[in-house]
C-alpha cells in the first residue's frame, strides 16, 4: 500500500474520529501488525462502541462518527485501510475490508508496569509517567527503602517524606468528617505552602462538602473498588454539588489572601482603569502559587482546571478516578499543550493504596 | 444572550475580564454572573460559578440545572464546562470560542466526552459573536494589573479576537 496514501487516509481518520472525544488521548491512533515479510496490517481506532453491540457493520453505518458520548470502552477498528474511500467516509468495497472490535486500555497508564502491559494490548503514546516507585503505603505505613529510588524523581527524599505526612493528614481530615455524613468518608484535601528555611505552612484543610445532606454513597473504606468513589460521584440532591474538597481549599486560600489586597478599581469613562492595592503586588501571593495539594482522591476535571487557574505547584493524590479524573484518570489537564500553567502530579501504586 | 452581554459589560466596569452569563429556566432568568476573579482574588470565580451560586442561594434545588440553559459570552473553560456536566445542564449557548481554555470542544470536549454518569449537553456557538469578541478586545487594550504575569490565555484570546475580526 502506497505510504503517501496511507498517511493522508490516516490524517482524515484522525480528524473525523479524534481520540480526545472518547477520553482515549493516551492511545496511538494506529496499530500495525506484521502479516508476513512484506505485508503489514493496519488497524485504526474509529470510535467507541457499547458492550452489547453484536452487528458491527450495522452499528458503524448508523453511527454518527463524532458522537461517541454514551459508550463504554470497546473500540471498533478498521482493517486494510486502502479499501476505504475517505472523501465521504464510506466503505466502498464491502468484500475486502473488515470492521472489528478490540479492547483497549480505557485510561492513561499511571506506572511503568501498566504502560508496558497495556502497550502490548494497544500501542500507547509515550507517557510522562509518575515516579516508578511506591512513595507511600497508607495501609502498612511503609515509606521508602533506599536512597537510590529518588534519583529519577522530581522531588527529594525529604519532600517525599513530607508528602507522606501531608497525605496522612488528608486521610485524617476525611476520617474526621465521617460522623457528619452518616459514616461516609468524604474526599479530604490539604494545601501546603512550603517556606524555605522555615517549617511548611498548612494553609487550607477541607473535605468534600458537596455530599452534605444526601443519601451516602459507598463508604470508601468498605468499597472494594476504590476507584469508583471519587469526588465527582455526588448526586445532585446535595446542597451544593460543586463544593468538592479542592474547590473548598482554593476558596479558603483566596479568602485568606483577600485582606492583603484592598483593591479599588477606578474606571474613567469606561476606558482607562487603575487598580490601587494596599500592598506591594509583587510580594503578595497569587492564589496557590508555590503551593502543593495533597488529596485522598484524584481531582475531577473541574477541580483539575481550578488548580490550573490557581497556579498550583504540585499535586499528590492517592486514589485514581477513571470516571472523571482530570489528572490522568480521564484527561491529563495538567499536561495540556494549550494551557499556560503546568504542574507535576504524583501518585502512589494503586494496588497499595488503602 | 443580550442579558449575558450586559453582565459582561458589568464585569468590564468592575475591572474584570469581561465575561458574563445568565441561566434560564422556563424562559425566566434565574441566575446571573460576571467574572469575579479580580475582586475575590480567586482565579476560579468565573461568571458561571457566580451564576450557579446565585441560583442555589435563592433556594432552588441543584436539580433545577437539569432544565436550565446557560447563555455565556465566551465558551466555558474546562473547569466550567466540567461543572456544567456535573450539574447536567440542558444546553449551552456561547458567543465566541476560547482557544486556550475552552472546555466545550476548543481544547477538550467536556460537553460530550464519554462519561456515562452524566448526560452530555449541546453547546451552540456564535450567538452575538462579534460583540463578545469586541468587548474582550476592548479589555485587552488595557493590561490585567493583577495577574502574576501577562496572562497568555487572554492575550491569545485577544489575538484570536483580532483575527476573527479581520475575516
Ligand atoms: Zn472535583
Ligand atoms: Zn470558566
Amino acid at each position: 500500500m502506497d505510504k503517501k496514501k496511507v498517511s493522508s487516509v490516516l490524517k482524515k481518520i484522525q480528524q473525523l474520529c479524534p481520540l480526545s472525544h472518547s477520553g482515549l488521548d493516551h492511545l496511538k491512533h494506529i496499530k500495525k501488525t506484521k502479516k508476513n515479510e512484506d505485508e503489514e496490517d493496519l488497524y485504526c481506532v474509529l470510535c467507541v462502541v457499547p458492550e452489547d453491540v453484536t452487528n458491527i457493520s450495522h452499528f458503524f453505518k448508523t453511527q454518527e462518527i463524532n458522537n461517541t458520548g454514551q459508550y463504554s470502552n470497546v473500540l471498533i477498528f478498521l482493517k486494510e485501510l486502502q479499501i476505504v474511500n475517505m472523501s465521504d467516509f464510506v466503505v466502498e468495497d464491502t468484500t475486502s475490508y473488515a470492521l472489528d472490535i478490540s479492547r483497549v486500555p480505557s485510561f492513561a497508564p499511571r506506572t511503568h508496569e501498566e504502560w508496558t502491559e497495556w502497550n502490548s494490548i494497544w500501542p500507547l503514546k509515550p507517557a510522562k509517567l509518575p515516579p516508578n516507585i511506591q512513595l507511600f503505603d497508607i495501609k502498612t505505613n511503609n515509606t521508602f527503602e533506599g536512597e537510590d529510588e529518588y534519583s529519577n524523581l522530581k522531588i527529594t527524599k525529604k519532600e517525599a517524606e513530607a508528602a507522606v505526612k501531608y497525605m496522612k493528614m488528608a486521610w485524617q481530615i476525611s476520617e474526621e468528617a465521617r460522623s457528619k455524613y452518616n459514616n461516609v468518608v468524604p474526599v479530604g484535601a490539604v494545601i501546603v505552602r512550603p517556606s524555605p528555611g522555615q517549617s511548611d505552612q498548612v494553609i487550607a484543610t477541607c473535605f468534600d462538602e458537596s455530599i452534605a445532606s444526601m443519601s451516602p454513597y459507598k463508604n470508601l473504606f468498605d468499597s472494594v473498588d476504590m476507584s469508583s468513589s471519587p469526588c465527582c460521584k455526588v448526586p445532585l440532591e446535595s446542597t451544593h454539588p460543586l463544593n468538592h474538597a479542592t474547590m473548598m481549599c482554593i476558596r479558603k486560600v483566596a479568602e485568606s489572601h483577600r485582606p492583603l489586597f484592598e483593591t479599588v478599581a477606578v474606571v474613567d469613562g469606561g476606558r482607562k482603569r487603575k487598580l490601587v492595592t494596599t500592598g506591594d503586588d509583587d510580594k503578595l501571593p497569587y492564589v496557590c502559587t508555590d503551593c502543593d495539594l495533597y488529596i485522598t482522591h484524584e481531582p475531577c476535571c473541574m477541580c483539575a482546571m481550578a488548580l490550573v487557574h490557581s497556579r498550583i505547584r504540585r499535586v499528590f493524590y492517592a486514589v485514581r478516578n477513571p470516571l472523571f479524573g482530570g489528572l490522568g484518570g480521564l484527561f491529563s489537564i495538567h499536561e495540556q499543550k494549550s494551557i499556560n500553567h503546568r504542574f507535576d502530579v504524583f501518585t502512589w501504586d494503586q494496588n497499595k493504596v488503602i | 444572550m443580550n442579558e449575558a452581554m450586559n453582565m459582561a459589560k458589568e464585569a468590564l466596569s468592575l475591572g474584570e475580564v469581561p465575561v458574563g452569563c445568565v441561566l434560564v429556566h422556563n424562559d425566566t432568568i434565574i441566575g446571573r454572573g460576571c467574572n469575579a476573579t479580580v475582586r475575590t482574588r480567586d482565579g476560579t470565580r468565573h461568571a458561571e460559578f457566580e451564576a450557579f451560586d446565585q441560583v442555589l442561594q435563592s433556594g432552588h434545588p441543584p436539580s433545577i440545572f437539569r432544565e436550565c440553559q446557560l447563555y455565556v459570552t465566551v465558551e466555558p473553560c474546562i473547569m466550567c464546562a466540567s461543572a456544567l456536566r456535573l450539574l447536567q445542564i440542558e444546553s449551552v449557548f456561547c458567543g465566541c470560542m476560547n482557544d486556550r481554555f475552552g472546555g466545550c470542544g476548543s481544547v477538550l470536549p467536556l460537553h460530550d466526552c464519554n462519561v456515562t454518569e452524566y448526560r452530555p449537553y449541546k453547546c451552540m456557538k456564535g450567538t452575538l459573536e462579534k460583540e463578545a469578541i469586541d468587548i474582550l478586545r476592548h479589555f485587552y487594550v488595557q493590561e490585567n494589573p493583577l495577574a502574576p504575569q501577562p496572562l497568555k490565555k487572554e492575550k491569545k484570546r485577544a489575538k484570536r479576537a483580532e483575527r476573527l475580526n479581520k475575516t
